[in-house]
This record gives structure tokens, C-alpha cells and sequence, in this order.
């Protein structure tokens, strides 16, 4: 019984015992490396400013656009040129009224 | 007072305009002022003083490249703890997949050596004292196997020394949540240590 209460007394300070670590301080030169890193970065991220603008909202627009144009582009495409595709198919198995009427018949 | 609180409240403003502005000026200051904060809270989640001190490097570059998005919601000292946190936890995740792969490679027969320590860092914590290095590399493998919410309340808690709140604030979580997440914490460390001493024939 006293040995079990000795063990989670054990347990109960070890678990503590992690709040007695020490801060330390950071490793030397650790400003200059991370201040040089930010400037490599800078020198790299300067080029992604000219499409800055570009933002994921409006390229998702564009897209929408572009789509929505085609779209129509398609349809108009189709029904205007519905009616020279049913001619053309009547004239190729013989059903045209024109073909009926030719001289050569 | 009022008058010291206003200068304080401009100032942290500028201070901040200046960050997104990307100022040299701004970078070394913030450096100054949070460099410490977040080598020991990496250190903490990492205890390994050359890990930590990659992990904290790479928490500046992201503050850099995101400070665009702080919007003011929280203070500026929650926002980068948050990063150190979370940036600490994608390496130890980065670790322990790495230790995974090498242990697949193994039983598929190839010759990659793998680690076979259960930790995912060699424990070389600077803050530690010589005498309770043991200890305390057993108490850090028993904090590695909890669950990631608890592991990260505890750590914040127990070994940075934050309230309650101030753990709250930077996990998104009530006070009742933190209490209860620490509590969990506890008992199980317990019983992850019971089972290791046990197994120690303690």
C-alpha cells in the first residue's frame, strides 16, 4: 500500500519536475541567420509582385468567364448552323424537296 | 496612463504596418523581442537544440510570408505561437512518417538502416540539467505518446508556463476544454510511465 502511494507520489513529481526547465537562450548568431534568410526570400518573392493583382477570386472570374463565353460561342455556333446541316443531310439520302424538282430526274 | 496606453497602441500599429511592409527595421525588432519565445517553445515541443533551432528559423520565414493575413484578431505574441506550435508539430509528423517509411523499407527487405528508438529526436535539451537528463528523456518519450491535443496543452502549460487562458487563446479552445485536455494529460502520462517502469522492473 505505502509502496503504490510512494510510487504515484514518484510520478506525480516527475510529472512536475518539467516545469523546472530552464529558458534558454537562443543559439548565437541566430538573429543574423534568420535576418539573411529574409533577404534571400525578399530578393526571391519580387518578381511575384507584377501579378499581384492576380488574386484567386479574380482568376476563378476569368475562368467563369471564359467558360461562359465558350459556351454561348458553342451555341449560337450550333443553331445557326442547323439549318445547312439538316439540308445537308437531306440532300445526301435523297430527301431534299430541291433534288425532287431537278431537271435531271 | 491613458496617454502611455494610446503611445503603446500606435506604436504596436506601426509596428505591425511596418512588418507587412516587409522592413528590415520591423524583422529586427520583432527578432528582438520573440526570438527567445520561440526557441524555447520549439524546444519544448522538439528537444533537440539544433532541431529547435531549424524548426524557430522556419517560423520567422512563415511569419514573413504571412503576415499579410494577421489581421489584428488576436495579439500579435498568440499569432506567432500558434506558428511555433504548429510548425513543431508538422516536424515531429515530418519524423515519425520518416521512421514509418524506414521501418516499411525494412520489412520489404531493402537495406535502409532504420532508427529504432521510439523517439522521433535525440534529447539534447539545453535547459535541462545534467543529472536529470535521464528523467527527463523519459518524460519527454511519455509526452510524445499522447494524444496531439493533450500533448500540446500540457507542453504549453506544464513547460512554458502559460495560464490557462493564455493556452485557450492560442488553441482556439475554452478554459473547461484546456482543464479537461490537461487532466487527460496527466492521467495518462501516468499510466504511459507506470507500464514503462513496470517494464524497467521498477
Amino acid at each position: 500500500m505505502n509502496d503504490k502511494k510512494n510510487t504515484f507520489k514518484h510520478l506525480d513529481d516527475l510529472i512536475d519536475s518539467v516545469s523546472d526547465i530552464k529558458s534558454v537562450d537562443t543559439p548565437p548568431f541566430f538573429k543574423d541567420r534568420v535576418l539573411n534568410e529574409l533577404g534571400k526570400l525578399e530578393n526571391q518573392e519580387q518578381p511575384l509582385l507584377v501579378l499581384n493583382w492576380l488574386t484567386p477570386k479574380l482568376q476563378i472570374a476569368a475562368l467563369l468567364g471564359f467558360v461562359f463565353l465558350n459556351l454561348g460561342v458553342l451555341y449560337q455556333y450550333n443553331s445557326a448552323n442547323k439549318d445547312q446541316e439538316l439540308e445537308t443531310f437531306a440532300q445526301t439520302y435523297g430527301l431534299s424537296s430541291s433534288q425532287e424538282k431537278s431537271i435531271l430526274n | 496612463m491613458q496617454g502611455t496606453h494610446l503611445l503603446n497602441f500606435l506604436d504596436d500599429k506601426q509596428f505591425l504596418e511596418d512588418l507587412k511592409a516587409q522592413k528590415q527595421q520591423a524583422y529586427s525588432r520583432l527578432l528582438d523581442e520573440y526570438q527567445k519565445l520561440v526557441f524555447n517553445t520549439c524546444l519544448s515541443f522538439v528537444p533537440n537544440a539544433e532541431d529547435a533551432e531549424d524548426i524557430a528559423q522556419e517560423v520567422f520565414i512563415e511569419i514573413y510570408r504571412s503576415i499579410s493575413k494577421f489581421k489584428g484578431n488576436s495579439k500579435l505574441s498568440t499569432w506567432i505561437y500558434r506558428i511555433s506550435v504548429n510548425k513543431s508539430l508538422e516536424f515531429i509528423r515530418k519524423k515519425n512518417t520518416r521512421k514509418r517509411f524506414g521501418f516499411m523499407h525494412s520489412l520489404s527487405g531493402s537495406s535502409v538502416p532504420i532508427d529504432k528508438t521510439a523517439y522521433f529526436t535525440e534529447f539534447n535539451h539545453p535547459g535541462v540539467q545534467l543529472e536529470l537528463k535521464e528523467q527527463q528523456e523519459t518524460l519527454f518519450n511519455a509526452i510524445h505518446q499522447l494524444p496531439e491535443a493533450q500533448k500540446v496543452v500540457f507542453t504549453l502549460h506544464k513547460i512554458d508556463g502559460l495560464s490557462y487562458k493564455e493556452v485557450g487563446e492560442i488553441t482556439q479552445k475554452s478554459i473547461s476544454s484546456v482543464e479537461s485536455l490537461l487532466f487527460r494529460a496527466k492521467k495518462n502520462l501516468k499510466q504511459i510511465l507506470t507500464t514503462y517502469y513496470k517494464k524497467e522492473g521498477w
